[in-house]
């Protein structure tokens, strides 16, 4: 393969170098707190990762993220609690529920384009809210759900097994899902599926034009995303142990927004970036929440006017600049 | 006589009260070359429309080698052989130029989705073949200097060889071309006439728009004429430029002497 002779390149030594650091982490911090942070910022950067292959890559902004992300949590928990079902089957049924009734909203909304499917989507996140708030013979409503039990341990031979009672556990688990969220993402933006989502975001016409159906390749990548979600809300669900309708409230999806923009949507990093820094920052204001949102509103309109692509499109834009210097 | 590829039966097409299309019956041969011509609101992209299933037909029929392709999806159109170009230029900007030729075969392959993740060997043969498919083209149209450069980037003249090219990429059996050379100046048209020339040359029939009267009357085999969504004639284009109904419809009745 043509990677060969790039496979100790600097990009792939610092990758390296920071999943080795991600995955010592726990040997040297004790703290609760610090691996607590670590483990929401990696939930919540699987979610606006996830949220990025169709709303970066695809170009559609969908507004249900959020309620993509609930919805995997609470039908993970309700399978877990009502039916007594092992955390790792919940798992699976959980993401597919969710892949199924994305792809319910999703034949209908992706009809629509630009600002009708972000309207469609958004609408579609308050009603999901609503429905969870209000079927307490379910849901419990209001009250929420309680006592959602730590992923089940996966019996290993010899009669060991893994367990995910302590919190290093716990962080393994979403770690390792954190970096196959990155993974199939990267292989996906990197393949010639990839290329037909950013077709369809660069022109849906032309795509067409050129033999590709705009609708399949928007609802697959709408639902691959939805299935990550899903997955990042279950773990969530599993993790915490408590869920309210709040979770799936469209403040959740325009947090995992914030995090795109701000990171630089459309960028593999960007997402990562975005949802680590606010998470820790968020995690370490708790209880000021409206300082915080103020604060959302002021660095969200700052970038958008001065900074375009977020973090990482500043960073593209001045390697440009510097690179063409040296050229010249 | 050649084989007839694509024939036009009937076609009408309506906007509200306005009739774009009049019943319009033509067909285009296999391997040659067939220019539409006529005054601007003719009908010509309107027309381009309804055959690449951008625009639903009114009525009428569209059929391509032999099957009824009316109304079908405009990616199912492609991925039967008859690739288009736009007026208004074309291209994935923000992409380079090597990726813009290679999504032009992405019809040709699967890129299924467990195959991506999974990295199979089949999908990496299928990235291979469009790989190569576009370095082949670049050549082609003579863009290989430019084959990192953004799309956008280009000029206008580059720009339309690059769509010219990725329509190509679709492995199309019919060509049509919406204006090939608008919006470029004089001596640029020489290299996009010559392009065309070399397509034909591979035996892919083109259908092409054109207003730069050169362009249309020099390198086709056959012209049509369109006026208000109908046809005014069709023939060699000595016939036609010397046809009064085409001077009146394109200078007015008084130079139709």
């Amino acid at each position: 393969m043509e990677t060969a002779g790039r496979l100790f390149s600097t990009r792939n030594l610092i990758v390296l170098l920071l999943i080795i650091f991600a995955f010592t982490i726990p040997f040297y911090v004790t703290s609760r707190f610090i691996l607590h942070i670590l483990i929401m910022c990696c939930i919540w950067a699987m979610a606006a990762t996830s949220m990025n292959l169709i709303m970066g890559y695809t170009g559609q902004v969908n507004l249900a993220h959020g309620a993509f992300f609930g919805i995997g949590a609470y039908s993970a928990g309700l399978l877990i609690l009502k039916l007594g079902i092992n955390f790792w089957p919940a798992l699976i049924l959980a993401c597919a529920i969710t892949v199924f009734l994305g792809l319910l909203i999703g034949l209908p909304a992706l009809r629509t384009k630009g600002s009708y499917f972000a309207i469609g989507t958004m609408c579609f996140n308050v009603i999901v809210t609503v429905i969870i708030d209000s079927w307490e013979g379910l849901t419990e409503g209001a009250r929420g759900l309680l006592g959602i039990p730590r992923p089940a341990p996966i019996p290993l031979p010899f009669g060991k097994e893994i367990t995910f009672t302590s919190i290093s556990a716990n962080y393994y688990l979403i770690l390792v899902s954190l970096l196959l969220t990155i993974l199939i993402i990267y292989r996906i933006v990197h393949s010639m599926l990839g290329r037909t989502f950013m077709a369809v975001r660069g022109n849906e016409e032309l795509a067409e034009s050129l033999g590709m159906s705009a609708m399949r390749a928007k609802l697959l990548s709408f639902l691959i995303s939805t299935f990550l979600a899903a997955w990042a809300g279950v773990l969530y669900a599993a993790y915490i142990g408590f869920l309210s309708p709040e979770i799936s409230d469209y403040h959740v999806t325009f947090e995992l927004l914030t995090f795109c923009l701000i990171g630089g949507l459309g960028t593999m990093v960007g997402p990562l970036i975005g949802a680590f820094i606010l998470t820790i920052i968020s995690e370490l204001l708790h209880g000021i929440a409206v300082p915080r949102l103020v604060a959302y509103g002021f660095v969200l309109i700052i970038i958008m006017i001065f900074l375009r692509g977020g973090i990482m499109g500043g960073f593209k834009m001045l390697w440009l600049t510097l690179s063409r210097k040296d050229g010249r | 006589m050649s084989e007839k590829l694509l024939e036009v039966k009937g076609v009408c097409k309506d906007f509200g009260g306005l009739r774009a299309i009049d019943d319009l019956d033509f067909h285009i041969r296999e391997g040659e070359i067939f220019s539409i011509i006529g005054p601007n609101g003719s009908g010509k992209t309107t027309l381009f429309n309804v055959i690449s299933g951008f625009y639903p037909a009114t009525r009428g029929k569209v059929i391509f080698k032999g099957e009824d392709i009316t109304n079908l999806k405009p990616f199912t159109i492609a991925q039967k052989g008859i690739a288009r170009t736009f007026q208004l230029t074309a291209v994935f900007a923000r992409d380079r130029v090597l990726d813009n030729l290679m999504i032009g075969h992405r019809l040709r392959i699967r890129a299924g989705l467990l195959g991506t993740i999974f990295g199979s060997h089949r999908t990496r043969e299928e990235e291979k073949r469009c790989r190569e498919k576009a370095e082949e083209l670049l050549g082609f149209i003579e863009l290989t200097p430019q084959k990192n450069r953004i799309a956008g980037n280009l000029t206008q003249e580059a720009q339309k060889r690059l769509c010219i090219g990725m329509a190509l990429a679709t492995d199309p059996k019919l060509l049509l071309l919406d204006e090939p050379t608008g919006g470029v100046n004089f001596r640029e048209i020489r290299s996009l006439v010559s392009l065309i020339e070399k397509i034909k040359e591979k035996k892919i029939t083109i259908c092409l728009i054109e207003h730069k009267m050169k362009v249309a009357m020099d390198i086709p085999d056959r012209v049509m004429v369109l006026n208000y969504g109908r046809k005014i004639t069709e023939g060699l284009p000595r016939q036609v430029s010397q046809d009064q109904r085409v001077i009146e419809a394109y200078l007015g009745k008084s130079y139709a002497a």
